[in-house]
């Protein structure tokens, strides 16, 4: 049976949202970024923006250059998670096969519900006017047999888009479609395929299926896939608990740092967050990864499996700083991240080690209070060490600025 | 740019079809009569949750939240023009 995949993408979501919540920066160029007081990358920015070639991902400050009258509006995580909680509520309503695949986008199986709607595009039209009507905001849709086609769709036509590929149409539109535009196939792998002679999807599809996959691996069969317009990947129905195979958080510091000092502290916060995550999750991992970017972009991954699985972020510390010391840090640190895998749904078994169990019984009271009272109220020393420093930083910054300007 | 304020405020507001619709709010011993209520969302902290309200008054902006748990108003934020 031919499925029918339908493709949701917010229009400039993070900018349109604060366009809904500030009528101020209606008509002008928004641009929603980190705190512009560090250093900082342009999240999303409106179509206003856009015409002045404002991307996302660009420094904050070249996206100034190129519009100096921009509002930059610093992100609101919560506003926008609250409004995908509103608008996964409304998609709910079409179908039980919803995949929420990013805070702004989301696949729909809609092949045994659409006939209740009047159909695949009458959906897509319903879609549409429910979230304007009930957010205020406008979508992309893309409708067609498969995941990597519906993404195709919705791109096909933005903002406010409502694109239909049919399955005659998939050989005619892939004919001279550049690679590029399929969903996964990034500059590097672009470059690669490109490397091979390979530039539409016409001559992906026709290259040596054998040579793909020796190249790239099960890869490879998926781009031969790919390049014919197929997918096999299904929408995972939105009840269905998602597995994790990592669980991992990084952090790109307010300024480059060799302060070990600070390192350490950061990167206590952050294997507070992976523990914390863990737990909630009823995870264990055994191998600890440690992320350290240096100022030159120049990025180092290590990683230890220990004997036994774990979820204690301080043992989680302990052993992404043992992997930290045998890394010789002689350039000043740009990010710091820490991810736990080697998963598996945490036994409840009870430790027959007193202080095993003493700890369990302390982690589990910790969670208890942070549950109830909100993240970090009760949270190891070490970590309040790296809001002392920013701070100092802070303050030190904002007398250099003033000092700028007195100038 | 919005300027976080923080400061607690009385305020009616009407509670009625699952919905909260703030209409005034006293702060610094002036009565604030809201416009327009712009957008709504919420956020949870530990057991609380709070309901962000972005609201016009006259050409201003404002950001109140409220306090589901301590059933406490606060004016956090201003939008301040440049």
């Amino acid at each position: 049976m031919e499925r029918t995949i339908l493709h949701i993408d917010m229009d400039a979501y993070f900018a349109s949202v604060e366009e809904k919540s500030n009528p101020f920066l209606k008509g002008k160029p928004i641009i929603v970024s980190g705190n512009p007081e560090a250093r900082t990358t342009v999240s999303t920015a409106n179509y206003i923006a856009r015409e002045y070639g404002i991307k996302a991902g660009m420094p904050l400050r070249e996206a100034l250059r190129l519009c100096p009258k921009a509002e930059v509006v610093v992100g609101n995580s919560v506003k926008y998670l609250s409004t995908t909680s509103k608008l996964l509520n409304i998609l709910k309503d079409f179908t039980p096969y919803l995949e929420s695949y990013s805070i702004d986008e989301a696949f729909l199986d809609i092949t045994g519900t659409k006939e209740l709607f009047g159909g695949a595009v009458e959906t897509g039209v319903k879609i549409k006017s429910r979230i304007k009507e009930e957010l205020d905001l406008t979508c992309s849709v893309g409708i067609a047999p498969n995941k990597l086609l519906a993404k195709l769709a919705s791109n096909t036509v933005k903002p406010d888009g409502l694109t239909c590929i049919k399955k005659e149409d998939v050989s005619g539109l892939l004919k001279n479609l550049p690679i590029e535009k399929l969903w996964g196939i990034g500059e590097n792998l672009t470059f690669k395929l490109n490397c091979l002679g390979i530039k539409t999807c016409k001559e992906l599809a026709d290259y040596s299926m054998k040579k793909l996959v020796s190249k790239f691996g099960v890869q490879g069969y998926i781009l031969h896939c790919m390049g014919k317009g197929e997918y096999s990947s299904k929408v995972k129905p939105f009840s269905q608990e998602e597995e994790y195979k990592s669980m991992g958080h990084s952090y790109t510091l307010f300024r480059d740092t060799s302060n070990i000092l600070m390192v350490e502290s950061t990167l206590y916060r952050l294997c507070e967050q992976v523990g914390r995550r863990l737990r909630k999750d009823k995870y264990q991992g055994r191998t600890v990864t440690l992320i350290l970017r240096f100022h030159d972009f120049n990025t180092l991954v290590k990683q230890q499996t220990l004997k036994n699985h774990i979820n204690d972020s301080r043992i989680i510390y302990r052993t992404a700083t043992s992997i930290m010391r045998t890394i010789k840090i002689d350039k000043p640190v740009r990010l710091i991240g820490v991810s736990v895998s080697n998963l598996i749904r945490k036994q409840s078994q009870i430790s027959i080690f007193e202080e095993e169990k003493k700890r369990e019984e302390l982690l589990f009271a910790l969670d208890k209070i942070n549950d109830k009272f909100g993240e970090f109220t009760v949270s190891p020393g070490a970590v309040l060490m790296e809001k002392t420093l920013n701070k100092k930083y802070s303050i030190n910054r904002r007398s250099i600025l003033k000092d700028d300007i007195k100038k | 740019m919005m300027e976080e304020i923080m400061e607690e405020i009385e305020i009616e507001a009407h509670f009625s079809s699952n919905k909260i619709k703030p209409k005034w709010f006293l702060w610094n011993n002036r009565k604030y009569y809201i416009d327009k209520v712009n957008y709504i969302w919420h956020n949870k902290d530990g057991e609380e949750v709070i309901y962000y309200f972005s609201v016009v008054v006259g050409a201003n902006l404002y950001e109140l939240s409220f306090y589901t748990k301590k059933l406490k108003w606060l004016l956090s934020k201003v939008y301040i023009e440049g």
